[in-house]
């Protein structure tokens, strides 16, 4: 498990950037990454209990991580609808997740809105689609920022 | 180099940086886009391990996410 680190100010070479090879990932690849990504987080937190809840919750605290993560989707526009079909066969997955992320993640901009709204899906501003508003809820006071 | 998306640079980074066996996962899946199934199969591993390297992956992929420094994400 690596650790999960803060300091953003260290310097890192340039050859650990890399600018070419993402042709390797399908759109399908790609958008099949991110889900499973958030879904991953996703369950991390709705696991108080589990080993690695205090990490996942540092990690969706800072906004950048989700930001760069969302540079998957916006990347490419044809990612979205990939991901619209994914979020097919996996709705209950998928909005739960997004659901936790978009609560938590107020500061990322618009990014994680666009990819809701692109999926079908209302945003934090016009209510919860969940049926389970109480449990959403209470996650809103744990991630308050 | 200020052009450089960050979320993509990670997913290719992880091609090379990832541990070895989390490494033969995120090809396969990601990449290659094979099925469990499969994988489990050419690999020689239990779906149980095909699982437990997938969240390892995942998880590698946050912390790969959050070593990058922040002027290098805002630049």
């Amino acid at each position: 498990m690596p650790k999960i680190v803060t300091d953003f100010d260290k310097d890192v070479p340039a050859d650990k950037f890399v600018g070419e090879g993402i042709d390797a990932f399908s759109e399908r690849g790609r958008g099949l990454m991110f889900i499973e990504m958030i879904s991953d987080v996703a369950g991390d937190l709705a696991s108080p209990g589990c080993e690695h809840y205090d990490e996942t919750l540092a990690w969706v605290k800072d906004p950048i991580n989700l930001a760069a993560w969302l540079q998957i989707v916006e990347a490419s526009p044809s990612v979205v609808p990939s991901l619209q079909n994914a979020f097919l066969e996996r709705p209950a997955e998928l909005k739960l997740a997004c659901e936790y992320l978009h609560r938590s993640a107020s500061r990322t901009g618009d990014g994680l809105e666009r990819f809701m709204r692109a999926m079908g899906m209302p945003s934090h501003s016009s209510g919860s689609s969940l049926g389970d508003a109480d449990a959403f809820e209470e996650m809103a006071d744990v991630y308050a920022l | 180099m200020c052009s450089i998306n960050q979320g993509l640079s990670i997913a290719v980074r992880a091609l090379d940086e990832l541990p070895a066996d989390q490494q033969e996962v995120y090809k396969a899946r990601y990449v290659a886009e094979e099925s469990r199934e499969l994988t489990c199969r050419r690999l020689g591993i239990a779906p149980d391990r095909y699982d437990q390297l997938l969240k390892d992956t995942l998880r590698s992929l946050r912390g790969m996410v959050a070593a990058t420094p922040r002027h290098m994400i805002s630049a």
